[in-house]
């Protein structure tokens, strides 16, 4: 299934966040968001996911603009990862992800504790071990992979991921990205924001720079993130360097700090 | 993982063991009293009355048990089933664990509607009548004007809405006490708004109880989906759930509920905020099994509190006072345990 974006400007009732943002989502594509805190990631998703409606252009999936569409339908083919949050209630890892069947359930349908698709999610993100923890008393990552266990309990075809790696430890973000680049391989189209130009680098097949709400440059990742981009839209002076013998390149933030001799003496 | 345990626990042996708890404390209600009566006579009553034979009791007992406990019994049942219900649904509905059935004002539009009603010299059925439409139109204005303000937060609208009519409503109650002549009206007004099931008659009951179970169906019929009313708009509607038409039902749902019994029995607090709480403590938050097991708690809670209003003193105690004293203290034990079932 193809995510098509087409001009879409987006933004609240009365103040316009951006617009004329355009860009195609194939299967099993990763497309990588980058853009400054206020840039209108988060916007720009909301709109994308139906919860904010457009100020101009469409939204289609595989050719048919989902504006009209309920919202049970949207959500068997459209799902979203929020980030780890910490719930009201201690529900079980296991009823959080079951929440995710509700679009492919009847209205007074309940599932059941066995329901394939929840478990499949479940033993597919490696957390079947999870299911019967309060979602209340597991960390930040395991709650992570949870959010992403119940989308895909909706079994659906695209997968919007709102900064799934904030907020975790390193060897978390690190699962993370992988979890995201074997649910590409299995076919799902994701599109994720993220603030670390790297994460792009590791997992992205294109790169979306979001400024100021306008797309700046949406290609591949080395042609994306240049140390001139991010000091377009970061202000920061960024080496971009390969690893030797690899085509792996990193990210080193060079920091301007004060040479020794201007430093104040003691 | 103590806490999952106990849910299973509870799971397991809740379903039979709280519905005989409650079994348990009816007969003993039916038999405590100014007015002594056996558990022989009791079963004997039951079972003359379940094979259509004449009882073999004194008149008077079958007078107590069929005319004054039953129906008393019954309504505190149906009452604090139905309160705890609807306030398992709201602290579900608003994402809030201090949230009580009257967060949207029902009680105190009931109140004012009961208030007008004594203030008129209205007879005891136009008292409950004008109390129910009151707490149902009370919720209906703070619906619409929640859903005239387009604000970002529609949840933080309605409890606002909901806070800003209670007041009004308060304030007219207040106005209409002064008013009221204070050696007949006044006594009347206080004791309603402190509720009592002292004067409830089988009618009643069997007036608030169909309402009460058309307000139940839709909370049963729905109860895995409130589950996800818990996430918020934003998530639930990506998950495929049109919160806002499903919350204009629960809240239509517990709004039923509450005015129905609180036109019957005045307005009875801590009961929709309390029981919603151990039931979560005891099965954990899935509205699956929190709905029933905040029900019979509910029932079973407001039976106990009701049989003491009546022994405790030679006058009837205010329920409404009662609960606040029995509730108060255990919701700050609660507190000061950590315990909370919530985060």
């Amino acid at each position: 299934m193809t995510l098509s974006v087409e001009a879409l400007a987006f933004g609240y009732p009365g103040k316009p966040v951006g617009r004329d943002v355009s860009f195609e989502l194939g299967p099993g594509e990763v497309i990588c968001l980058l853009g400054p805190n206020g840039s209108g990631k988060t916007t720009l998703f909301k709109t994308v996911l139906g919860l904010l409606r457009p100020q101009g252009g469409r939204v289609r999936l595989d050719g048919e603009d989902v504006a009209q569409w309920p919202r049970e339908r949207l959500a068997r083919h459209l799902a979203y990862v929020p980030q780890a949050h910490t719930a009201f209630f201690p529900f079980l890892v296991r009823d959080v992800v079951l929440m995710g069947r509700a679009a492919r359930l009847g209205l007074f349908a309940t599932p059941s504790a066995r329901d394939r698709a929840a478990a499949a999610a479940l033993a597919s993100l490696g957390i079947a071990d999870l299911a019967d923890h309060p979602y209340t008393e597991i960390s930040g990552g395991e709650r992570q992979l949870t959010l992403i266990a119940r989308a895909l309990a909706q079994e659906p075809r695209v997968l919007v991921m709102d900064e799934p790696t904030a907020s975790l430890d390193f060897g978390n973000q690190v699962r993370v990205l992988e979890r995201i680049t074997e649910l590409a391989r299995s076919g799902i189209a994701v599109v994720l924001s993220t603030h670390d130009p790297d994460h792009a680098f590791l997992c992205a097949d294109r790169v979306a720079l979001l400024d100021d709400g306008r797309l700046q440059h949406l290609g591949r990742p080395e042609e994306a993130i240049t140390p001139e981009a991010l000091k377009r839209i970061y202000g920061v002076d960024v080496d971009i360097l390969t690893l030797p013998g690899t085509d792996r390149r990193v990210c080193v933030p060079s920091l301007s700090r004060p040479e020794p001799w201007q430093r104040p003496s003691v | 993982m103590s806490t999952v345990r106990r849910w299973r626990a509870t799971t397991r042996f809740g379903p039979w063991l709280l519905p005989v708890l409650l079994g348990l404390l009816c007969l003993g209600a039916l038999g405590v009293g100014p007015f002594p009566v056996t558990p022989a006579q009791i079963v004997e009553l039951a079972a003359a009355r379940l094979l259509g034979v004449p009882a073999e009791v004194p008149e008077i007992v079958e007078t107590v048990i069929l005319q004054v406990r039953l129906p008393r019994i019954a309504g505190a049942l149906v009452v604090g089933a139905a309160l705890a219900a609807a306030g398992a649904a709201y602290q579900g509905l608003f994402r809030n664990p201090l949230v009580s059935p009257d967060i949207l004002g029902v009680s105190a539009g009931a109140g004012l509607g009961a208030v007008l009603g004594i203030f008129l010299s209205l007879p005891v059925f136009g008292i409950q009548l004008l109390a129910f439409l009151f707490g149902v139109v009370t919720v209906g204005l703070v619906y619409l004007v929640a859903t005239a303000v387009r604000g970002r937060e529609p949840v933080l609208v309605l409890v606002l809405a909901g806070v800003v009519l209670g007041a009004l409503a308060g304030a007219i109650i207040s106005l209409l006490k002064v008013l009221a002549d204070p050696y007949d009206q006044l006594p009347a007004i206080t004791f309603w708004l402190l509720g009592s099931l002292a004067v409830l008659t089988p009618d009643d009951v069997l007036a608030a109880a169909p309402l009460v179970l058309i307000g139940l169906l839709p909370l049963h019929l729905l109860r895995w989906r409130m589950n996800l009313m818990t996430l918020g708009d934003e998530e639930a509607l990506t998950l495929g759930v049109d919160a806002a038409r499903l919350r204009l039902v629960f809240i239509a749902a517990a709004t039923l509920m509450t005015a129905a019994v609180v036109s019957i029995s005045g307005i009875i607090g801590w009961v929709g905020l309390i029981m919603p709480h151990i039931a979560r403590m005891l099965v954990g938050p899935n509205f699956e099994r929190l709905l029933p097991a905040a029900m019979t708690l509910g029932a079973g809670y407001l039976l106990i509190v009701d049989t003491l209003a009546r022994t405790m003193a030679a006058t009837e105690v205010p329920l409404g006072i009662l609960t606040a004293l029995l509730g108060a203290p255990f919701f700050l034990w609660l507190l000061a345990r950590g315990r909370h079932g919530w985060q």
